[in-house]
């Protein structure tokens, strides 16, 4: 696919609707009333939120690096904002998403065996036990895990 | 809180384990908006006690109720399933992978988690 760069919405549409350019991605609200009037065809969107005002597919396999992550290039206005209130860079986002599709391709994914562990029980106050738990002592029954921290 | 919800629901049939992993989000390493705006400041723990204590902040600040287990000082669990900064997964009887939510904090999908948790369950989804 040859990647032609426009100056907004509104140049790529003319040239969407003229038969010039065959495919593009934009924003919804310069393409709704085409998709309406059936004028250009909608094939997917790129964020689960606007599934349910467009109709269109959730573009779920699409998206960048394998990963839930939008493109650097899709970022919303709000995911902009955070980023300055963070200080975070467009290159340290970038990396942050690399590290994360390199470390998602050793999990195991739907369909493999979830790899045994080892690690310490905490009591429900979350104090440590000394006592190891295995993930391979819970066959028998189904295990739902939940990873997190509290920050 | 829904992860208690869940969980009280379908404890009976299922074995729930919170891992508690490296902090996703410390001052000292990618900090997050939602934590500045609500002053959660903590350094990334640099022994096993220390992860110890924020894990009894968590267990505290949240009311979590499910079984809490502890990542090593490697995050060995954490790299084994690509989990920071958080994520879920469902594991079927022979331990095999039946649901995860993808990969990064977009990801946490704690309604498809559910839902996959019923229909595993065998009840139906509404």
């Amino acid at each position: 696919m040859q990647h032609v760069p426009y100056n907004g919405a509104g140049p790529a549409v003319t040239d969407l609707l003229g038969g010039s350019i065959p495919l593009g991605f934009t924003a919804v609200p310069p393409v709704a009333p085409h998709i309406k009037a059936g004028r250009l065809k909608a094939i997917a969107v790129t964020t689960r939120f606007q599934r349910n005002r467009t109709g269109v597919s959730l573009m779920s396999e699409a998206k960048w690096l394998g990963t839930s992550y939008p493109s650097p290039d899709a970022l919303s206005s709000e995911q902009l904002e955070k980023m300055r209130l963070t200080g975070q860079t467009r290159e340290q986002y970038e990396t942050m998403v690399r590290e994360r599709a390199l470390r998602d391709r050793a999990a195991p994914k739907v369909g493999e065996r979830a790899p045994d562990f080892e690690i310490e029980r905490l009591t429900p106050a979350g104090k440590r036990t000394g006592e190891i738990f295995r993930l391979s002592s819970t066959r028998g029954k189904p295990v739902a895990l939940v990873f997190g921290s509290y920050t | 809180m829904r992860l208690n919800e869940i969980y009280e629901e379908f404890k009976g049939r299922v074995r729930f384990y919170c891992v508690y992993i490296q902090e996703a989000h410390p001052t000292d390493g990618r900090q997050s908006a939602g934590n500045l705006a609500e002053e959660v400041f903590y350094e990334q723990p640099k022994s096993i006690e220390e992860r110890e204590e924020m894990a009894q902040v968590c267990v505290l600040r949240l009311n979590l109720k499910m079984p809490m287990l502890l990542d090593n000082m490697s995050n060995e669990v954490d790299r084994l399933y690509a989990a920071l900064p958080d994520r879920l997964y469902l594991l079927d009887e022979n331990g095999v992978v039946v649901f995860r939510t993808v990969v990064g904090s977009p990801g946490f999908d704690v309604d498809a988690w559910h839902v996959a948790i019923r229909r595993h369950a065998g009840v139906s989804v509404a």
